[in-house]
C-alpha cells in the first residue's frame, strides 16, 4: 500500500512540475536554518583553554593547538628559527618516540601529526580514526610537551631550510609578492624576517630549547578537538594530559611596523612573457575595528571574485590579465595593507598599472553603485550558511577568536555589522585607507619589452633579489659530493672486480644478448622500419 | 624501543578494522537518476546543513582535441561563464546581429594579417571591431552568470580542464536548488559565447602565466610533447598559442553543441534535498537537451617505447628533475591500484622510500614525489617521479639514487609492512574523504564516468587490501622499463 502511494505521489508530482523561462521566477522555500554547535570551553588550572565538540557523523578525531609566536619571534642573526622549530618539533620525535618512530606508527594508522608556524603563532594539529585515538592523542601531547629535538633532524630541517631559500626566486610571481610585502611593512620591521643561508647556519639546538621554554605553555594557547569521542572522558583525558604543561605566560610580540618610502621597486626578469605587478600600501586596521565590514564589502568590490571591478574590467572587458584581484588584508591584531595583484603581458604593463589606478580612483571619487553594494550584500546574507556546513569549521573558527582575544560570537557580529554598511562607508573607506600617490610597486618583468618606462609611475628602486651566501655555498657543497662520488666511484670499481670474478659462464652469455639486442634498437635505417614509415 | 613497537604494531592491525563505511550504508543514501536523452545524475542526500554541491562532468578533454583546435576544450571551460540566450541577455536580436558582424571582421582581419595587407587597413578593422565589441557588451548584460550565482550565495564556483574530461562545480544553499537546474541546462542548452574574441586573451594571459613565465610549467609541457610520439595526450590542454589566437566563435560553438551534451554529461548532487522531489525537476530541465555526439574513439595507442628520452631546459630556476614510464590506464583496475601502492612506497609520505633516503638520510632532496596517471587516465599514461635537489646536488646523482630504487622494487618484493600501510590508509583515506558535499560530488562523477561504476571507490579499498608484493613486483617488472624512460631537467640558465 505504502509503495502505490509514494507511486501515485511520484506520478502526481511528475506531472505537476513546471519549469520558468526565466531564473526570476522561480520561487525559493525558506532556507531551513543551519545546526550551530556550541563547544564545550574547558579552562584548565594551569591557564589553557579548550574547546570540545562532540560529533559521531564519522568515526574521526581531530584537533589543534595554537601558540602565540612566530617569525616575528625570531632573534635577529637567527631569521628562519620559527619555521626549523615548528619542524623539528614534530620530525624531532619526544619522549615516547623518536620522530621516525612517529613516521611509522602514524602512517601504518593513517594518523597524523602536524605542526607548523607562520608569522604570529605556531600550530600543531593530529587527525586520526576513532580507535587509534588513545596513542595518537598521547604522541600529540608529548610532540608539544616532551619534544626531543634530535640533533639529526635539526641538521634536515636546516639543509631543508636552506635549499628553500636558495629557490625561492624560482617563481616570478612570489618574487613580486615577496618584495612588496617586505616594503609594505619596512624591510626593518618584525615581519620582514628573512631566514638567509648564514642566519640558518647559526642556529643550534640551544635556541629551539628556549623557544619551546617560552612559547609552548598553556597560558599562551588554545586547543580544540572535534570528532567521534565521550565529552566527559574527553575532559578527564585533556585535564589529565594538557594539566601537566607548565603555565608561562602570554607572550606579547612586537608588531611595529615601519613601511618603505613609496616608489616603484622593480626586480628585472629577461626570458619571461609576463610581468609581475603588486602594488598597495599600509592599513593600520584590525580586525576588531569598527571599519572591517566596510573594509571587506569594499575589497570584494574592488577585487574579489569574478564580478569585482578588477575583473569585470581588467580580465573580462580587457583581456588584459587572468586572474587580476585586489583586497585589504585586516589580520587580528596587527595593521594590514592594501595590495592590489596583477599579472599581464609584457607590454601592457603601463596600461594595466594605469587601469586598476584609474579603478581605485574612481571609486573613491565616486563611490559605487546602489546595485555593487546590494550584490555583495546579498552575497554575504545568502552565503552565510556555508559557515554551518561543518562543525568543525565552526568551532575551528571559534578557537581562532579566543585564541586573539575576540568574542566567541564575533562571526555573528560581524555579520550584523556588514548587513548595516551603506554605500557612503565603501567610498570612505577607499578614500580613508588607499593612497594613490603613496602606493608602494612591485615589478618583476623585462623592462625592455614594456610598453612605456616605469618612472613615470614614480622613483624606481631597482632590487636586487640574489641570494647571500649562495656562489659560495655551491661552490662547497659541489666540492664535497665530488669527493663523496670519487669515494662511491673508486669502491664501485673494486665491487665490480670482485664480482667478476664470481660470475658464471651462463651470466655472461646473457650479458652478450642483451648487448645484441641493444644494437639492432640502434639501426633506425633497418629496412623494415622503412617500410613502416612509407605507409 | 624499535622491537617494543612492531609489536604494538601487530597487535594493532590485528584489531584494525573496527569500522569502515560499507557500500550498503552509502547506498541508502544514493540515487543513481538516468534520463531518456542518457543524462545520468547521481544524488547523495546528507542532511547535515542546508547546503548542496553540484558537480557537473563533461566527458570531453585535450585528448579529443587535434591540431588546429588545440585548447578548445579549456577555452569552451571559460565560455561557460558568458551566459546564454537568457542569462546575460539585453537586446538578444540586436547582440546576435552584432556578434554575427563582429565574426565577419576577424575573418577579415586575419586575411589582411596572412597576406602581409596594409597596416594601415589592419589599424583601422581592428578599431572599428573595437567599436562593434563596446556596442555588442552594451546590448548585453554582461556577467550576469557570475552575479546571479555569488548573489544567491554560491560557494566555490568554478571550473577546470584536463586532458580527459571539462568539469565545472559550485555549491548553493539548499533551498535554491531550482537555481542550479535552470542555470546548468540552460547553460548546455542555450549558450551565448560572448565576449568571445576578449576572452580569447584571457585564455592567452593564462598560458603566459602558466606555461611561458613559469619554469616548471614550461618542462611540463615540453615533457608531455616527448613522451608521446603518436597519442593525443600529447597536447596540453592550455593548446597552442597560434591556435587560441585563432578560434572563431563558429568553431568552437560547433565543437560545443556536437559534443557537449547529455551524451557526455554526468552530474553529481550532493546535500541537503528530497531525492523524489527533485527527480521531476531534473527530468523537466535537464531533458531538454538535445542528444548529441561522441568525440571520435581514439585508435591510437602509444607504441612501446623503446628508448630512453629526455628533454632539458635552461631556465631562472634551480634545477628540478622529472621522470617518467608508461603505465596502463585506470580502467585497469589491478594496475591502477597496484601503481597507487607504488607511489605510496616509493615516495609518498614521511615513510616513503625516498623520502628516507633522499630528504632525510642524504639531504639530497628537498622534495620528492610521484604522481600517478599524468597528463589524465582515462587512457595508457604516465607514472612519475620527481625531485627537487638541494643546492649543490647534482641531477645526474638524483637520477642515480631514484634509479637504484625502481631497480629495487622491481629486484626485491615489498616487505608487508609497507604495503600495510597503503591498506589501512586507503581505508582511513575513504572515511576521511566522506567529510564535505564537494568532495563526495567529485568522487562519485569522477568514479561513475571513468570506471562505470561508482561501486568502484569501494571495490578499490578491497583491491588495494587483496594486493600482495607479488602483486607491486610484477606491474614494476612490467613498466618501470630501463628503456621507457622519460626524462625532464631544468637545470639554472646561469652555468
Amino acid at each position: 500500500m505504502k509503495k502505490v502511494i509514494s507511486f501515485i505521489f511520484i506520478v502526481f508530482s511528475l506531472a505537476s512540475f513546471s519549469i520558468v523561462k526565466n531564473y526570476r521566477e522561480i520561487k525559493y522555500p525558506p532556507l531551513k536554518s543551519p545546526h550551530r554547535v556550541k563547544p564545550v570551553i574547558l579552562k584548565l588550572k594551569n591557564g589553557l583553554t579548550v574547546l570540545l565538540l562532540e560529533d559521531h557523523e564519522l568515526p574521526v578525531i581531530s584537533g589543534e593547538i595554537m601558540f602565540h609566536g612566530g617569525s616575528v619571534c625570531d632573534p635577529e642573526g637567527k631569521e628562519g628559527l620559527s619555521e626549523i622549530f615548528s619542524e623539528v618539533l614534530r620530525s624531532g620525535g619526544n619522549s615516547i618516540m623518536s620522530g621516525d618512530e612517529m613516521d611509522n606508527f602514524l602512517e601504518e594508522t593513517a594518523s597524523s601529526i602536524e605542526c607548523s608556524s607562520d608569522e604570529t603563532s605556531v600550530t600543531a594539529e593530529f587527525k586520526c580514526l576513532r580507535e587509534n585515538f588513545q596513542k595518537v592523542f598521547d604522541l600529540f601531547f608529548e610532540t608539544i610537551h616532551s619534544p626531543r629535538f634530535d640533533s639529526k633532524k635539526i641538521q634536515v630541517a636546516k639543509s631543508r631550510m636552506s635549499a628553500i631559500i636558495v629557490r625561492r626566486n624560482d617563481d616570478p610571481r612570489s618574487i613580486a609578492r615577496r618584495v612588496f610585502l617586505r616594503r609594505v611593512y619596512g624591510l626593518k620591521s618584525p615581519f620582514s624576517k628573512q631566514a638567509e643561508l648564514n642566519t640558518i647556519s647559526s642556529i643550534s639546538r640551544n635556541d629551539l630549547l628556549l623557544f619551546w621554554k617560552k612559547h609552548l605553555v598553556a597560558s599562551n594557547a588554545v586547543m580544540y578537538i572535534y570528532g567521534d569521542f565521550n565529552i566527559e572522558n574527553m575532559k578527564k583525558l585533556v585535564k589529565e594530559r594538557f594539566g601537566k604543561l607548565t603555565r608561562g605566560k602570554r607572550v606579547n610580540l612586537n608588531l611595529n611596523i615601519s613601511p618603505e618610502k613609496p616608489g616603484i621597486y622593480f626586480v628585472e626578469r629577461k626570458g619571461v612573457t609576463q610581468s609581475n605587478i603588486v602594488f598597495g600600501n599600509p592599513v593600520n586596521l584590525e580586525k576588531r575595528d569598527s571599519d572591517y565590514p566596510a573594509a571587506v564589502l569594499f575589497s570584494k568590490i574592488v577585487g574579489g571574485g569574478f564580478s569585482s571591478r578588477f575583473m569585470r574590467t581588467i580580465r573580462r572587458d580587457m583581456g588584459l590579465s587572468y586572474s587580476p584581484y585586489a583586497f585589504i588584508s585586516v589580520p587580528f591584531e596587527h595593521s594590514g595593507y592594501f595590495m592590489a595583484v596583477i599579472n599581464t603581458r609584457l607590454n601592457a604593463t603601463g596600461r594595466v598599472i594605469d587601469v586598476a589606478k584609474k579603478i581605485i580612483a574612481d571609486i573613491q571619487k565616486s563611490g559605487v553603485t546602489d546595485d555593487e553594494l546590494n550584490q555583495v550584500k546579498e552575497e554575504f546574507l545568502n552565503s552565510y550558511v556555508f559557515q554551518f556546513d561543518s562543525k568543525e569549521k565552526q568551532v575551528a573558527k571559534a578557537a581562532i577568536y579566543l585564541f586573539y582575544g575576540y568574542p566567541m560570537d564575533f562571526n555573528e557580529r560581524f555579520f550584523n555589522a556588514v548587513k548595516r554598511v551603506k554605500k557612503s562607508d565603501i567610498q570612505r573607506i577607499a578614500k580613508k585607507y588607499i593612497h594613490l600617490d603613496k602606493l608602494v610597486f612591485s615589478v618583476v618583468g623585462d623592462s625592455s619589452k614594456f610598453d612605456r618606462p616605469l618612472n613615470v609611475f614614480g622613483p624606481v628602486h631597482p632590487v636586487d633579489v640574489s641570494i647571500p651566501g649562495l656562489k659560495e655555498m655551491q661552490k662547497r657543497r659541489a666540492m664535497i659530493m665530488k669527493i663523496k662520488t670519487m669515494k662511491q666511484k673508486a669502491k664501485r670499481v673494486t665491487d665490480k672486480k670482485r664480482k667478476r670474478k664470481k660470475e658464471s659462464k651462463t651470466e655472461k652469455t646473457e650479458k652478450k644478448k642483451s648487448g645484441l639486442n641493444r644494437f639492432i634498437l640502434m639501426a633506425p635505417f633497418d629496412g623494415a622500419f622503412f617500410v613502416d614509415f612509407i605507409v | 624501543m624499535i622491537k617494543r613497537l612492531s609489536v604494538f604494531l601487530l597487535i594493532l592491525l590485528f584489531v584494525l578494522p573496527s569500522f569502515s563505511i560499507s557500500e550498503k550504508e552509502f547506498e541508502k543514501h544514493l540515487t543513481v537518476y538516468k534520463l531518456k536523452n542518457g543524462l545520468t545524475f547521481l544524488l547523495y542526500e546528507r542532511h547535515d546543513a542546508p547546503v548542496v554541491s553540484f558537480h557537473t562532468y563533461v566527458d570531453v578533454g585535450s585528448v579529443n582535441e587535434t591540431y588546429g583546435i588545440t585548447g578548445i576544450s579549456h577555452m569552451l571551460e571559460h565560455m561557460a561563464f558568458k551566459g546564454t540566450t537568457t542569462v546575460g541577455a539585453r537586446d538578444l536580436k540586436k547582440e546576435m546581429a552584432l556578434l554575427d558582424r563582429i565574426d565577419n571582421l576577424f575573418g577579415k582581419l586575419y586575411q589582411l594579417e596572412d597576406s602581409n595587407g596594409s597596416k594601415e587597413e589592419i589599424a583601422r578593422l581592428k578599431k572599428r571591431i573595437a567599436k562593434l565589441q563596446r556596442e555588442a557588451e552594451q546590448a548585453a548584460n554582461i556577467g550576469e552568470f557570475d552575479r546571479i550565482i555569488s548573489e544567491a550565495g554560491g560557494e566555490d564556483l568554478n571550473a577546470f580542464t584536463t586532458a580527459d574530461a571539462t568539469q565545472y562545480h559550485y555549491s548553493l544553499p539548499s533551498n535554491k536548488i531550482e537555481l542550479f537546474c535552470f542555470l546548468e541546462s540552460d547553460r548546455f542548452l542555450n549558450p551565448v559565447f560572448r565576449q568571445f574574441y576578449k576572452e580569447r586573451e584571457v585564455v592567452a594571459e593564462e598560458r603566459r602565466m602558466r606555461v611561458e613565465s613559469n619554469p616548471f610549467g614550461k618542462l611540463l609541457e615540453e615533457f608531455q610533447c616527448l613522451c608521446y610520439k603518436y597519442h593525443p595526450y600529447q597536447i596540453p590542454t592550455i593548446g597552442a598559442m597560434s591556435d587560441i589566437q585563432r578560434y572563431t566563435r563558429k568553431k568552437v560553438e560547433g565543437y560545443f553543441r556536437k559534443y557537449y551534451g547529455p551524451q557526455t554529461m554526468t552530474i553529481a548532487i550532493v546535500g541537503d534535498f528530497d531525492t523524489e522531489k527533485l527527480k521531476p525537476m531534473l527530468k523537466e530541465y535537464f531533458g531538454r537537451l538535445p542528444v548529441g555526439k561522441r568525440p571520435a574513439k581514439i585508435v591510437t595507442k602509444e607504441p612501446l617505447q623503446t628508448a630512453v628520452r629526455k628533454v632539458v631546459l635552461r631556465e631562472h630556476s634551480q634545477p628540478v628533475y622529472l621522470v617518467g614510464y608508461h603505465r596502463p590506464s585506470a580502467r585497469d583496475r589491478k594496475a591502477d591500484v597496484a601503481f597507487s601502492a607504488i607511489a605510496q612506497i616509493l615516495g609518498e609520505g614521511r615513510t616513503s622510500r625516498l623520502y628516507r633516503r633522499l630528504v632525510n638520510k642524504e639531504r639530497k632532496a628537498l622534495y620528492v614525489g610521484c604522481f600517478n596517471g599524468w597528463p589524465g587516465d582515462k587512457y595508457p599514461s604516465l607514472f612519475l617521479v620527481y625531485a627537487v635537489p638541494t643546492p649543490g646536488t647534482s641531477l645526474d646523482d638524483i637520477a642515480r639514487e631514484i634509479d637504484q630504487e625502481i631497480e629495487r622494487l622491481k629486484n626485491e618484493p615489498v616487505k608487508p609492512e609497507e604495503l600495510n600501510k597503503v591498506k589501512s590508509q586507503a581505508k582511513a583515506e575513504l572515511i576521511y574523504s566522506l567529510d564535505s558535499n564537494q568532495g563526495i560530488a567529485s568522487m562519485l562523477a569522477n568514479y561513475y564516468v571513468k570506471l562505470g561504476d561508482w561501486r568502484e571507490i569501494f571495490r578499490e579499498v578491497d583491491m588495494i587490501e587483496k594486493l600482495t608484493p607479488g602483486d607491486i613486483q610484477f606491474y614494476a617488472k612490467k613498466y618501470l622499463r630501463k628503456n621507457g624512460k622519460n626524462i625532464g631537467e631544468i637545470i639554472p640558465a646561469d652555468n
